[in-house]
């Protein structure tokens, strides 16, 4: 398993486009991929999954993933939370 | 949180836009709104950016607008399924509506959350679907949304 923590730059947090994205660009993957903020862990492939963690800009996730392709996973979604937009 | 004044059944409709505009002129019914097609423009707009028919059926359309006077959560049913975009394709028939002014900095994003957990459960999915009188449903919600 691979993980990395990262602080959300994107401007309105991990919402309406971004986490459609997200889940978009984490379903390509065939890794397991995991999404926690604090004490909670969700699929990273579920959209529910994702707004029930409410994210907002500033806070620190850790994406996770495990399976075959989990760096380039964790590298990609990464990249989108850490992006402005 | 859920009030019996914003629940509708039945809702006939043809559009996603016809449909939103129900639900918000409920809002302005009750005062909670002022200008009923800024805030439908304000949620057309949210859903631009990215679909809230997140599957099963639902959606959760939102909006933030200075014409909204405080946060309100409304629910409708639909009498026959619109097409919402929706991530699974399949049209909606069930809907949560957030409305909040535009100052309010997180109220709406606790509020989606919150549904947002609660729809992951099949259960929930179904007994919002299902439940026949307002009174009902709206204590059900409510109480889930503790």
């Amino acid at each position: 398993m691979k993980e990395q923590s990262v602080i959300v730059q994107l401007e309105s947090g991990l919402h309406a486009r971004p986490a459609s994205e997200f889940v978009s660009a984490a379903q390509r993957f065939s890794s397991k991929i995991s999404l926690q903020v604090g004490d909670k862990t969700v699929d990273g492939k579920s959209i529910l999954g994702i707004l029930s963690l409410a994210v907002a800009k500033g806070t620190q996730v850790v994406v996770q993933a495990d399976g075959q392709d989990e760096e380039e996973a964790v590298r990609a979604l990464t990249s989108i939370l850490a992006s402005a937009q | 949180m859920l009030d019996s004044q914003h629940v509708l059944f039945h809702v006939t409709t043809d559009s996603q836009e016809d449909t939103i505009r129900k639900v918000v002129a409920l809002a302005a019914d009750t005062g909670r709104i002022k200008d009923i097609s800024a805030v439908v423009q304000a949620v057309l707009d949210r859903e631009q950016e990215g679909t809230t028919g997140f599957g099963k059926g639902i959606a959760i359309p939102h909006g933030k607008s200075d014409q909204v006077k405080e946060p309100t959560l409304l629910f409708a049913r639909l009498a026959n399924p619109v097409d919402w975009n929706s991530l699974d394709g399949n049209p909606v028939d069930t809907l949560f509506v957030i409305l909040v002014p535009a100052d309010a900095a997180t109220e709406h994003l606790k509020i989606l959350s919150k549904l947002a957990r609660k729809l992951m459960h099949d259960d929930f999915v179904q007994q919002i679907k299902s439940i026949a009188s307002t009174e009902a449903l709206v204590q059900y919600v409510n109480a889930e949304l503790q």
